[in-house]
């Protein structure tokens, strides 16, 4: 008799997987956040951004998130947020890019 | 790219010291009646970059206040508010306080919140408490950006103009260091701003290269200021963007041409952005050797290494030229030339490193003006400070020491020199007294002369309490010089009532015991009446010492030829014993105590016992006769410090190595003196 394969349980989706942002994004991991979000700009799920654990982020950092969020609007794809720190929400209003951004004010 | 801005803080602390320094002494210079525009811009540019830098880093307490003393004189500047003595002096209590407060935060210390919160409540006091026109004010603040820092600017008469100012970074604008993020941080504590992104140059994700900059902005600034002060803060990002600024709603009396800035205080201008713009630019600019050509800024650890290595050298090349003497004919010739040229080089670069360390005597007579002005205040006394010579050059080392001793004269002369105006006028003399500060090369010494048209010492009450004191016989009779020399007697004094400022007996013996240890002296002259003026005389450098070499034994020691008055050779019976006093020698009428320097130092002679030399020397206003074997050369000798290389010793105050390699001592003669004394009273 075959082995039945145990089913293995469904996780109880509360919550869509966010994409974890961490630490400092200043110009020298600019690229790595780019790789990091690379993977989710086409991902027909709904995207959430966690960044609840940034600790830095530079003007550069935030153009990548500028563009990853535009390019996801522009596909009809929605992007948001969970847990902004003032580390980001604070540059962001200061570069006039909260809004692009879609980041909640402060 | 965004460093950790720690790194930077040095320099920033420094900056903002030196510009506190521009700022007190423009205020000093501020003539009430006719308060010069020139220095009133000087003094907000200090205020407004220390603002910047202070934002730039997060210090937040500093940013406040100096955004307040900011406001204060740009009322002052537009002449919406005169200057008046109490804000002259509200503005000098407040450069303290920013001093204590950047001393707070550098070294890590609460600050006295309270004392800030109150200075800068009274400095808001005199902003509000200015004349008000009828002229309606028109709303500042457009809807800012929340987060963003805003201040309404203090509209006064005119509404404050608006500035669209338009960023267009290049591709490199990351990469070359700039953050507009921090600029418009800048901005933003100009005044109300408003940022709008410029998204239309993004690419897609793609395509998109992290590190280059697509992004633009148009900022419309609501702030008092002229085009100047905005383009400040874009000052590193030149050549890395396209940047315009254009003003709207310009009032008069708002100049949108930069005020011209006199060639002094244009020096801080460039060093100003250096903290208040991007950071890290400082660094890709240092990195790439572009900057401003004038200076740099040098750790002091590194020229005191460097000066050290230069003595080294010099060792080292007398030991060759000792050892190419003793092998003279069995060397060419050209080794001989060649030495001698290397003798040459060298002396030239210990001049050169020399002279490194040398630095104007300003930095030390800079303090003198505050401090006359309070302190002729607090006495009462109307006092006129003339300062000159002061780029008269001298060695760090002895700079540092210049400072106390003419802190000392000064006050000296201001609390018992120089008379209150009710007295001068009766005098004669005009009611406001000069006091004159003076600095100049003499020969191989730097004199510091201060000078007062005061009372002048008066002889009689000088010999009036040396006798009360038993300093002197009643009946000696002394020259008018030995009596001047009397007040530099240890706890002489002859003011009735001790100020806290000055008179409390730790007075001149002081200075002049100071100044001799430095190998210096102290001239004074006086006209009863009329002034005094002490000379204080100081060697160029105390890192090297012209000493009499002398042999005890097989011991050689360097004495400091400053402090030798004669050498004698010992002769049949100049060495006598007196009860009470030990072994004296008879010199010039008197007796001085012979100290037997081979006994001191444990070291065997190399003559009879009433054989060899005296070297008569003057250690702490003392004489002594040193009796020694022999007397080598004169020679200039390189001081290496006993202290760092081995510990302190007692009655040696340095050592040297000698051209043939050996270590000589360099005596201290003070010590010496005063262990011999404690030998002979044991």
């Amino acid at each position: 008799m075959p082995q039945r394969r145990s089913a293995k349980p469904r996780p109880k989706a509360k919550r869509a997987p966010a994409i974890v942002l961490r630490g400092d994004y200043a110009l020298a991991r600019v690229e790595s956040l780019k790789a990091v979000l690379a993977p989710a700009v086409a991902r027909a799920a709904p995207v959430v951004l966690d960044a609840s654990a940034v600790t830095r982020i530079d003007t550069a950092g935030l153009q990548v998130l500028t563009v990853f969020v535009r390019e996801r609007q522009a596909q009809g794809r929605s992007v948001s947020w969970r847990g902004v720190p003032t580390s980001l929400s604070k540059p962001a209003q200061q570069l006039g890019l909260a809004a692009a951004l879609a980041v909640p004010l402060a | 790219m965004t460093l950790d801005l720690t790194q930077f803080h040095g320099v920033f602390f420094e900056e903002s010291f030196e510009a506190l320094d521009t700022m007190e002494a423009a205020l000093l210079k501020l003539d009430l009646g006719a308060p010069d525009a020139d220095l009133i811009n000087t003094i907000f540019r200090v205020a407004h970059s220390i603002k910047g830098g202070s934002a730039t880093f997060g210090f937040a307490d500093i940013t406040s206040f100096t955004h307040s003393l900011e406001t204060l004189l740009d009322e002052l500047r537009g002449q919406r508010l005169q200057v008046t003595q109490p804000i002259s002096n509200q503005l000098l209590k407040s450069v303290d306080v920013m001093r204590d407060m950047l001393r707070a935060v550098q070294s890590k210390q609460p600050m006295d919140a309270q004392r800030v919160a109150d200075v800068q409540f009274e400095v808001e006091l005199i902003i509000a408490q200015r004349p008000k026109t009828p002229a309606a004010a028109s709303a500042s603040a457009h809807a800012p950006q929340r987060a963003t820092p805003q201040r309404a600017t203090p509209q006064g008469e005119n509404p404050a103009p608006r500035w669209h100012i338009s960023l267009r970074p290049f591709a490199p604008f990351f990469s070359r260091g700039n953050d507009p993020q921090r600029m418009f941080e800048q901005l933003a504590a100009l005044g109300a701003l408003e940022v709008s992104a410029d998204l239309s140059a993004l690419p897609g994700f793609a395509a998109l290269e992290p590190q280059s900059c697509y992004l633009a902005w148009n900022l419309l600034l609501t702030a008092a200021v002229d085009e100047q002060a905005i383009r400040q803060v874009f000052d590193w990002a030149e050549g890395d963007c396209t940047l315009e600024i254009r003003a709207e709603n310009i009032p008069a009396g708002t100049a949108s041409t930069p005020p011209q800035i006199p060639a002094a205080t244009a020096l801080e201008a460039p060093a100003a952005p250096s903290t208040s713009a991007a950071l890290s630019q400082t660094e890709a600019q240092a990195m790439s050797g572009l900057g401003e050509a004038g200076s740099i800024r040098v750790g002091v650890e590194k020229i005191d290494e460097l000066m050290n290595t230069v003595g080294e050298l010099v060792i080292t090349q007398s030991m060759l030229t000792e050892l190419s003497r003793t092998l003279e004919s069995a060397l060419p010739e050209q080794i001989h030339l060649g030495l001698a040229q290397l003798e040459r080089n060298i002396r030239e670069l210990q001049e050169s490193v020399m002279r490194v360390r040398m630095l104007p005597i300003s930095f030390v007579l800079s303090r003198f003006p505050r401090m006359v002005r309070d302190l002729a205040q607090r006495l009462g006394k109307q006092v006129e400070l003339a300062i000159t010579g002061e780029t008269t050059e001298l060695d760090k080392t002895v700079l540092e020491k210049i400072g106390d001793p003419l802190v000392h004269l000064v006050r000296n002369s201001i609390d018992h020199g120089l008379e209150k105006p009710e007295v001068r006028r009766a005098a004669g003399k005009p009611a406001t007294g000069s006091l004159r500060l003076h600095a100049c090369h003499r020969g191989g010494n730097i004199a510091v002369e201060v000078s007062d048209d005061g009372a002048g010492l008066n002889a009689e009450k000088i010999l009036a309490k040396a006798r009360s004191r038993n300093l002197i016989g009643p009946q000696s009779s002394l020259s008018r010089e030995q009596v001047y020399d009397l007040i530099f007697s240890p706890g002489f004094s002859t003011v009735e009532q001790t100020t806290d400022v000055s008179g409390r007996g730790v007075g001149l013996d002081v200075v002049r015991r100071n100044v001799k240890e430095l190998g210096g002296s102290i001239e004074l002259t006086s006209e009863t009446g009329r002034g005094a003026k002490f000379v204080i005389i100081l060697p160029l450098t105390l890192a090297i010492l012209d000493g009499q070499s002398i042999a005890v034994g097989r011991e050689n020691y360097i004495v400091p030829l400053i402090s030798i008055i004669e050498s004698l050779q010992l002769t049949q019976g100049s060495l006598s014993r007196i009860a009470g006093r030990g072994e004296v020698f008879a010199f010039r009428g008197d007796y001085v105590p012979v100290i037997r320097l081979h006994e001191m130092f444990g070291v065997q002679r190399a003559r009879a016992a009433q054989d060899g030399i005296i070297v008569v020397v003057e250690g702490d206003g003392r004489r002594a006769g040193l009796l020694v074997d022999d007397l080598l050369g004169q020679q200039q000798v390189v001081i290496k410090s006993l202290d760092t290389n081995y510990g302190r010793v007692d009655g040696v105050s340095g050592a040297t190595i000698l051209g043939d390699g050996s270590v000589a001592l360099i005596l201290d003669l003070p010590g010496i003196i005063r262990r011999a004394n404690v030998r002979a009273n044991a």
